[in-house]
């Protein structure tokens, strides 16, 4: 038997960098497989530049830059939205998630949007599922998103992927430029930075 | 000429039983013994629940599970199934992770 480096290079030789036997050929349009939906996941996850690390703010933002780059490779991808119950939703019945990114222990807020996407099953069952890395540890239907952010009395609301933001009234604002994007990256992640150095 | 989804799965099929065809000619050019073919379906199945995506990743996986004895619905060894189910670790990572643990214990064998 060879060795294991041999191995490796005629196996790099030998086979391809492209899949054996696409696992989506008979994926819906615009679907993903469930190891492809993991993959974009743990992908996004591993973005350095999208302070998934700071849930006060920005959800807005990440799932703008999500959705835009699943469009791009033509995936279905919309957006679902969650909206405390009115009236006064952020004071009265915020929604809260617990998580270890801020020094409190937790983060309320009034609404939160993330996108999603259609998921085949190897049966070819297609799911809308949620992509948030920043509270979540990988895809999950809207009803495990929802009840995630701990308020029962909240609202799901899926619409496509170009609101940037939409009120809970249904209004909807346009995506900013692509450099304000990143401008707003930046501010929250120095906005991070400046919650963790109040609480000490 | 538009593609039926039976078609696209037909054609899928017959992809993946050639590719199979070749990862056991190669182990055999490897190691000079003959892998069961159901054997290594069933490892194919195993590498696209782990998230392997191009062929290099899915021989190395199949390659390196057979040698060390792997037969489904047997688990993987600890030190494989440890590496190949951590979502954090990309495919290509994963293979790279279980090649270079296979070379250590090669290297305690010797």
């Amino acid at each position: 038997m060879s060795s294991f480096d041999q191995q490796q290079e005629a196996i790099k030789r030998q086979f391809s960098s492209a899949p054996p036997a696409s696992p989506v050929v008979s994926c819906p349009k615009g679907a993903l497989t469930e190891q492809e939906a993991n993959q974009w996941f743990d992908d996004f996850k591993s973005r350095k530049e999208i302070p998934w690390n700071y849930p006060n703010d920005c959800c807005y933002n990440r799932a703008h830059v999500m959705a835009r780059e699943l469009q791009a490779v033509g995936v279905d991808v919309g957006k679902v939205w969650n909206y405390a119950p009115p009236p006064i939703a952020y004071i009265a019945n915020p929604l809260r998630v617990s998580t270890s990114n801020d020094p409190k222990g937790y983060v309320e807020w009034g609404y939160h949007v993330a996108p999603t996407v259609p998921v085949a099953d190897s049966r070819n069952n297609v799911t809308r599922m949620v992509l948030d890395p920043s509270i979540a540890a990988s895809p999950m239907t809207p009803e495990q998103w929802k009840s995630l952010q701990g308020q029962p009395l909240s609202k799901l609301v899926f619409t496509n992927s170009e609101p940037y933001y939409r009120d809970e009234k249904g209004r909807v604002y346009p995506a900013p430029t692509n450099d304000e994007v990143s401008e707003i990256f930046d501010e929250h992640r120095s906005n991070r930075e400046k919650n963790w150095r109040r609480d000490k | 000429m538009e593609i039926t989804a039976v078609q696209m799965a037909a054609l899928s099929e017959a992809r993946r039983k050639t590719f199979l065809l070749r990862v056991r000619q190669f182990i055999q050019a490897e190691t000079q013994r003959t892998p069961q073919e159901n054997v290594l379906a069933e490892l194919f199945d195993r590498a696209s629940r782990y998230g392997l995506v191009s062929e290099q990743q899915f021989a190395g996986y199949i390659a390196l599970a057979w040698q060390f004895g792997v037969v489904p619905p047997a688990s993987d060894p600890h030190w494989i199934a440890e590496v190949m189910g951590n979502p954090r670790l990309r495919p290509e990572a994963k293979v790279e992770a279980i090649f270079d643990r296979a070379r250590l214990l090669n290297k305690g064998r010797a």
